[in-house]
């Protein structure tokens, strides 16, 4: 059987590799796992770094993942800044921290040149309401008050016990105008209850990742992009393709990559979507 | 008053020969474990049977024990509004039915669906009578889209059957945000119904077992032996659906 064809917009290398046709589309990954414990291979540097080229990121958003095989935190947050270190142009750290015993962990990542903090809502993190308000709430004011955004990894493949949408809920009732990031919404059937929340949340930035393409479609016109970052979670699945996906949703070829590029920007600055509501504190 | 607000009753059981969804079984359990009054509905709409012939058969055992029993009639709104505005005529205009059930899950569509599910809202508003909603299960039948329903309706009466199931923290949320939407607390559990006294208050809480699918006395003894007051307990365990159903005059609460 012969290979599929790929994508328009890559093509194949003499090596085998995807490549991306064209240089001016280079878009920011927002999530990017960095020491995956179920994919050794992709541990190092060097395939890390080449698979961005490939997918024509141009800069990723990493978080050491090897921490969900471990717990030990500290370690992966290590790893990571010890990678950042070496390619700072691309790489943004973001931290994960054990939401039990945050601190004084959260301020001294801040302090040190992390972007975020991720939430991590499994993995043995039972985030029960009480906890959220315990544990979530705190670190998401300290991002705050440096103008970070929390960044809230949801239901992954399964669903999170309790519910899908009362932990931003809860966080948006403490922090009514923090930089709220939900990422890790690959569960198809969660997607109902996100979008009503994203209706009632105009200020709600959501990290889009593989979905069926005509959810995915419906996903993006009823946000609208300008609250969307795109989130591979490389190596779990090739981030060009999940471009090509939300490319396709969107219908707007290469324009795509700066629009990422700029919502990631924002996001950065901890700053809500650029057509929220007038209460915003940016109106740009 | 003791009401539990989610019973269920069969023409035929799953199990041929079982007398478990009978209407006398159902009575003696209520019996058992205290129970003044069932709000019961036919289930065999969801495999297979048409909202008439389920909810005759409601009609057919409130009659049977009319002190005892208050029928819901099971409304599917994939069949048309037309179908439901006669259905619900029927059973609520003729027949005294106290409320309208849906289970999004098994018939199939979102509860927030603006034209199949908004109108039978309007026509339950007009009734005045409450709406109990089956949710547990992703995408159709959320507490969130339950949310979005009573956002969108704010003179509609909600509950949230089972309290979301496994989604019981986005009930509580949807709940306290919404006046107008309460949760049914069948099959769950301690933790979850000690956090939505919580969270939610007892004002807004419901008994409900899901009997005889579960056991009546199973939710019921939880909250009795709960540390909420006497007149708290008995919130939930009556004078929240009473008042829902107009059984008792309207108080502050």
């Amino acid at each position: 059987m012969a290979a599929a064809a790929p994508p328009e917009h890559v093509s194949r290398g003499s090596d085998g590799a995807l490549r991306r046709n064209s240089d001016q589309a280079k878009w920011t990954d927002t999530s990017v796992c960095f020491g995956h414990p179920e994919y050794p291979a992709h541990a190092e540097t060097g395939p890390l770094l080449r698979a961005m080229d490939a997918a024509g990121i141009d800069q990723a958003w990493v978080f050491g993942y090897r921490a969900v095989a471990t717990h030990d935190f500290a370690a992966a947050n290590a790893s990571v800044r010890t990678l950042v270190a070496q390619h700072p142009d691309r790489l943004v750290p973001i931290g994960l921290v054990n939401p039990f015993h945050a601190f004084p962990a959260v301020e001294n990542l801040l302090d040190e040149g992390f972007k975020s903090i991720k939430i991590l809502t499994g993995w043995g993190n039972w985030l029960t309401i009480g906890n959220v308000r315990r544990v979530v709430v705190p670190i998401t004011q300290a991002l705050q008050r440096r103008s970070l955004h929390v960044s809230i990894a949801l239901e992954g493949n399964i669903p999170v016990t309790g519910g899908s949408t009362f932990l931003p809920l809860i966080v948006r009732e403490a922090c009514p105008d923090a930089c709220i990031v939900l990422d890790h919404c690959w569960l198809p059937s969660a997607w109902e209850d996100y979008l009503a929340l994203a209706e009632d949340d105009r200020n709600l930035w959501f990290t889009l990742h593989s979905l069926p393409q005509a959810l995915l479609t419906r996903v993006v016109r009823e946000l609208g992009l300008a609250r969307i970052v795109l989130g591979s979670w490389l190596p779990e699945t090739d981030p060009d393709l999940v471009y090509a996906q939300l490319q396709r949703a969107a219908g707007i070829g290469d324009g795509l990559a700066s629009v990422l590029r700029d919502n990631a920007a924002r996001v950065l600055q901890g700053l809500p979507p650029r057509h929220a509501t007038p209460t915003d504190k940016d109106t740009t | 008053m003791i009401i539990d607000d989610h019973v269920h009753v069969h023409e035929w059981s799953f199990q041929k020969g079982d007398r478990e969804f009978e209407v006398d079984y159902v009575v003696e359990l209520m019996d058992e474990w205290d129970i003044d009054l069932s709000i019961i509905m036919d289930s065999l709409a969801y495999i297979g049977l048409d909202q008439r012939a389920s909810n005759d058969y409601t009609r057919e055992a409130v009659a049977a024990y009319p002190d005892r029993l208050l029928g819901f009639a099971n409304i599917k709104p994939p069949q048309g509004i037309a179908a439901c505005r006669d259905e619900m005529a029927r059973t609520i205009g003729d027949w005294g039915f106290r409320g309208i059930k849906l289970h999004p899950q098994v018939d199939r569509y979102p509860v927030n669906d603006r034209a199949l599910v908004h109108p039978v809202i309007e026509l339950a508003i007009s009734y005045d009578v409450p709406v109990w909603v089956h949710t547990g299960h992703q995408p159709n039948a959320t507490p969130t889209l339950m949310g979005a329903l009573a956002r969108d309706f704010p003179q509609a009466k909600l509950i949230i059957g089972h309290m979301g199931s496994g989604m019981f923290y986005d009930a509580m949320c949807m709940a306290k945000r919404y006046p107008n939407l309460y949760i049914d607390i069948s099959l769950q559990g301690g933790h979850a119904f000690g956090a939505a006294c919580e969270e939610v208050g007892p004002h807004k809480l419901i008994y409900g077992s899901d009997s005889p699918y579960a056991n009546p006395g199973s939710m019921k003894r939880i909250i009795e032996e709960s540390s909420l007051s006497e007149r708290d307990k008995a919130l939930v365990l009556g004078e929240n659906i009473a008042r829902l159903l107009h059984l008792v005059p309207v108080t502050a609460s």
